[in-house]
């Protein structure tokens, strides 16, 4: 009997709502755009993706083909990397086009990736671009309020309201109805969207890791959007008029999803300010300083280990180790550069990651900002994902130059070092870099607090309904709102 | 009833609204926090500018030292990095960071500015993909957000305000019969609605346009009036967009709720939704070409050139006959022959990016028309341009950039390729970088299309506007 009342209140809604011409041009609009923002999306990712894979290709093979060289002429040859987009890149971009997509790797140094999108397109970018993700978890949100800010106040206005409670139905369920048919109305703007990028990411390949990842996303984004429901309809049945409730629902869309983000970003900038590259490079060359010179034969540093060296192989000379001393000394003095900026990487990377701390704080009062961040880390476009590139990359770049400096000790002998060569089939077993990108489930145990917000968003609206449905037979007859 | 009733009685009603109370009062609550958010930002960049200038003149003055010590019987600190070689005194240990200073309304408008670059180490080695590896290390979620400025809230917020409390002017008068009672008196129904508006105007516009000269106060940005006029004419423009299709919407003769629907969904079109659209379109009709092939045309330049360092060295020397005197072409130096390798790989460089460069600037044109579409996309052009923080005059700044490596280059490479030494006595005339900002003119030359556009829009709905108006008869 409840349930079927529920569902009588339901389809009576629905039914009002398939009247109302604007509604549903609204949903044919929300709809198309979201399609419309897929093919775009899809189109600008695949290109780039195939660029990247194809150079990518060409700089193994570059590097394959070396002829015979110097060791250490191949560790200032260096070696390229190109960041790989996540499949579902094109469902939400994430952090990317704010990243750069291609690091050189070369012994020495660290250099930062390079060729980011944002810096080559125009100011307009910053107004967003139309992704998936945007019309699911901006615009969506517009559209369940337009569908559903008269859901219940129409009804009182209307005064069908009293007639509804006369014929049998309690409160409960008449809320239940309400909020079973606004989301049927989402599900429907949004099922159609999520379709296309299914399909698309189907084709895409990959499939076993795209399927769970597709669940995460559908599942985000259904607890956000019911939250969005769920809201809709508590304000509508507390508010006397459907008109304030409008009102208050579009200003609580504006401070949630308009100001919140830049509102939140300016505010961890300022809590955790980040210093310039001018300031960072000078810090790293400062430090490097203080440890020693490998270029310099006479830095204290080095004049130890060549002791200790002569020491361990009981020899008078550098010329009479068994071994390359220059090699030794690349060697070393790649280890403690490469540790020197790792360590400041890492302390400017911590910087970031408490930046992005106060933000995903900042998810419990906004639960756009909390779906945001759960979309980019279940499509794996977050900022974890560029720094597991950059990680991985370092990693890789220390382990080909420290072989390429072991080919040196071993294999190059300090007699007339410079005019010897190592032979061209050695490149061939240098290791290939197969970045590994950070598994979903690590991505979303590290969002606790995004996790928890969603959980709120849903909370808050739900509670509110169980407590005010008491109250809806009176609110409004006396002409008492809230 | 006079205009002076008219506007006396809005504030009285005004003031006595709650919500609007409080709607005026988190405004401007918000502008406060824009602008301490810009003063924040620009003051940090000062900041840096200041570190990177010290920079300069330290590495300068060791430099001194070093050499001056070498002439008097020293040895240099690393025989890798002896400063009497054009290579290293010209190198990158001997470098010359060239600096743009902020916008001068960086305070209001944080624009570009913390994506792009704004300084850049100039030594002898900087060739185009030099330009690509200066980026910052800002935390890429905050850049791709964007920061709270007042020219956020201008394109952003401003409107919302606007039609809060513009959306029933005169639909509310309708629907509580009072608007019958205004008519009987010999005042118009478009002098009403004017008055009641101008005076929403006045409070509005008044409110940020206080806020960005106390802005402009504190960080000094009057030193360029141009620019500051030039913001302040879009704020007012841009804001009496919103007004006029206030005004409009009201002499359709719906209710207050139809207005305020219809309006919001405006806002949400123009300001929301054609710019997020249109940067989708922009990509898939006018893909930017890839930037990958210039990383790699480089390398394959450089490893072409080692090999032919000889026959690229006698080349240069034929195209650069002023460079040649003092060279010993039968047996050039090392320096000599690594320079003439390092020329090639940026002549290749060049050509590429030129290539890359031209294709892009054609596809930002095509890009750019875009924004006419949408009055908020035109206004956030014009807001940062006038700021000083919009993307002309930091292509205006790095092409300059450019220029100077070029003068860097003609000063220390004819003693590459003679193999001299350098000794102290140069420094004085080693090159500094002196920028040549933008005339004040440029930006206004620039904004001219959009402002009048957007004038012109003004003008065409606040004339649909009047005409409706016209029409409006008490008994409705």
């Amino acid at each position: 009997m409840g349930l079927r009342n529920t569902l009588l209140v339901a389809r009576r809604q629905i039914g009002a709502m398939r009247e109302d011409r604007y509604v549903v041009f609204l949903l044919a609009l929300v709809v198309s755009m979201g399609v419309v923002s897929v093919l775009g999306a899809r189109h600008h990712a695949a290109s780039e993706a195939e660029q990247r894979a194809r150079y990518q290709t060409l700089v193994e093979r570059q590097w394959a083909e070396q002829p015979e060289r110097h060791p250490h002429r191949v560790i200032h040859y260096g070696f390229l990397v190109f960041r790989e987009e996540a499949p579902l890149a094109f469902f939400d971009p994430g952090v990317g086009a704010y990243a750069g997509t291609s690091l050189f790797l070369e012994g020495h140094r660290q250099n930062a990736a390079s060729f980011s999108d944002a810096r080559h397109s125009t100011g307009m970018l910053r107004f967003g671009r139309l992704t998936p993700a945007t019309v699911l978890g901006m615009l969506l949100p517009l559209f369940v309020v337009a569908a559903g800010f008269a859901s219940v106040g129409g009804e009182r206005e209307r005064g069908t309201l009293r007639l509804l409670l006369a014929q049998g139905a309690t409160p409960g369920q008449i809320m239940g109805g309400k909020v079973l048919s606004v989301g049927a109305v989402a599900l429907a703007a949004a099922l159609p969207i999520g379709l296309v990028t299914a399909a698309f990411a189907a084709v895409g390949g990959e499939a076993p890791t795209s399927a769970t990842r597709l669940l995460a996303l559908a599942a985000g984004y259904a607890a956000y959007l019911a939250g969005w429901v769920l809201l809709t309809v508590w304000v509508s049945s507390r508010r006397s008029s459907s008109r304030a409730a409008l009102a208050q629902l579009v200003a609580i869309w504006v401070a949630l999803c308009v100001a919140a983000p830049r509102l939140g970003a300016s505010l961890a900038a300022t809590l955790h300010p980040i210093p310039s590259r001018a300031q960072f490079t000078a810090q790293v060359e400062e430090a490097q300083r203080g440890v020693g010179d490998s270029h310099n034969p006479d830095d204290p540093f080095f004049s130890a280990l060549r002791d200790e060296y002569l020491a361990r192989y009981e020899v008078a000379s550098v010329e009479e180790l068994p071994i390359n001393w220059g090699g030794v000394v690349s060697r070393e003095g790649e280890e403690i550069t490469s540790r020197i900026q790792e360590e400041h990487q890492q302390a400017l990377l911590a910087a970031h990651r408490r930046q992005d701390g106060i933000i995903a704080w900042l998810g419990l009062l906004s639960p756009y900002l909390a779906a945001r961040d759960l979309s980019m880390a279940a499509a794996g476009t977050g900022p974890e994902a560029v720094e597991a590139f950059r990680a991985q990359a370092e990693a890789h770049r220390y382990d080909i130059i420290q072989r390429l400096n072991d080919l040196h000790v071993h294999e190059i002998k300090y007699e007339n070092d410079r005019a010897q060569r190592i032979a061209r089939q050695e490149w061939t077993r240098f290791p290939v870099f197969r970045p590994n990108p950070p598994t979903l489930g690590r991505a979303l145990t590290d969002r606790p607090q995004s996790l928890a917000a969603l959980g709120l968003w849903i909370a808050v609206p739900l509670v509110g309904l169980g407590l005010g449905r008491k109250r809806l037979p009176r609110l409004g007859v006396d002409g008492s709102g809230l | 009833m006079t205009v002076r009733t008219v506007l006396r009685n809005e504030w009285r009603l005004l003031m006595a609204d709650q919500a609007l109370r409080i709607v005026l009062g988190l405004f401007a609550v918000l502008l406060v926090y824009a602008l301490a958010n810009g003063v924040v930002w620009l003051r940090f960049q000062e900041r840096t500018v200041e570190a990177v200038e010290s920079g300069n003149v330290e590495r300068t003055s060791a430099l001194q030292q070093e050499l001056d010590a070498i002439a008097n019987g020293g040895q240099p600190s690393s025989p890798f990095a002896d400063p009497r070689s054009p290579l290293v005194l010209g190198g990158p240990g001997g470098s010359h960071t060239a600096v743009l200073e902020p916008g001068s309304l960086t305070a209001l408008a944080v624009g570009q500015s913390d994506l792009l670059p704004y300084y850049y180490d100039v030594n002898i080695y900087t060739n185009e993909s030099s330009f690509q590896q200066n980026g910052e290390v800002e935390n890429p979620l905050n850049l791709m957000v964007g920061r709270f400025d007042l020219a956020f809230v201008v394109v952003y917020l401003l409107p919302l305000l606007v039609l809060a409390l513009s959306f029933n002017v005169l639909s509310e008068e309708r629907e509580q019969g009072t608007l019958a009672l205004t008519l009987s008196q010999p005042v118009s129904a478009r002098s009403v609605v004017t008055a009641k508006l101008a005076f929403r105007a006045l409070l509005v516009v008044g409110m940020v346009l206080a806020m960005s000269l106390l802005g402009i106060l504190v960080t000094g940005g009057l030193d360029s009036p141009g620019r500051v006029l030039l913001w302040c004419a879009t704020v007012v423009t841009y804001s009496l967009f919103w007004f006029a299709l206030a005004a409009w919407v009201n002499t359709l003769r719906r209710s207050s709720a139809w207005n305020a629907t219809v309006l919001v969904g405006a806002w949400l079109v123009l300001v929301v939704v054609l710019p997020a659209a249109i940067n989708i379109a922009a990509g898939v009709l006018h893909p930017l070409p890839s930037r990958i092939e210039m990383i790699t045309a480089q390398r394959d330049a450089s490893n072409d050139a080692v090999n032919r360092r000889s026959e690229l060295l006698a080349r240069y020397l034929e195209d650069h006959p002023e460079m040649a005197e003092g060279v010993v072409a039968d047996e050039p130096g090392l320096g000599a022959l690594a320079w003439a390798a390092t020329d090639a790989v940026n002549r290749r460089l060049e050509q590429v990016t030129s290539e890359h460069d031209a294709q892009r600037a054609h596809q930002i044109i095509l890009v750019r028309r875009y924004r006419f579409l949408s009055p908020a996309l035109l206004a956030q052009d014009v807001l940062i341009d006038a700021a000083g923080t919009g993307d002309a005059r930091f292509v205006h700044f790095q092409s300059q950039v450019r220029a100077f490596a070029e003068e860097w280059r003609e000063f220390f490479v004819p003693a590459v390729l003679a193999d001299e030494q350098m000794s102290a006595s140069v420094l004085p005339n080693v090159p500094r970088f002196r920028l040549a900002d933008e005339r004040p003119g440029e930006a206004a030359r620039r904004a001219a299309v959009p402002l009048t556009v957007l004038g012109g829009l003004v003008l065409l709905v606040g004339i649909g506007a009047g005409v409706g108006l016209r029409r409006v008869r008490g008994a409705g």
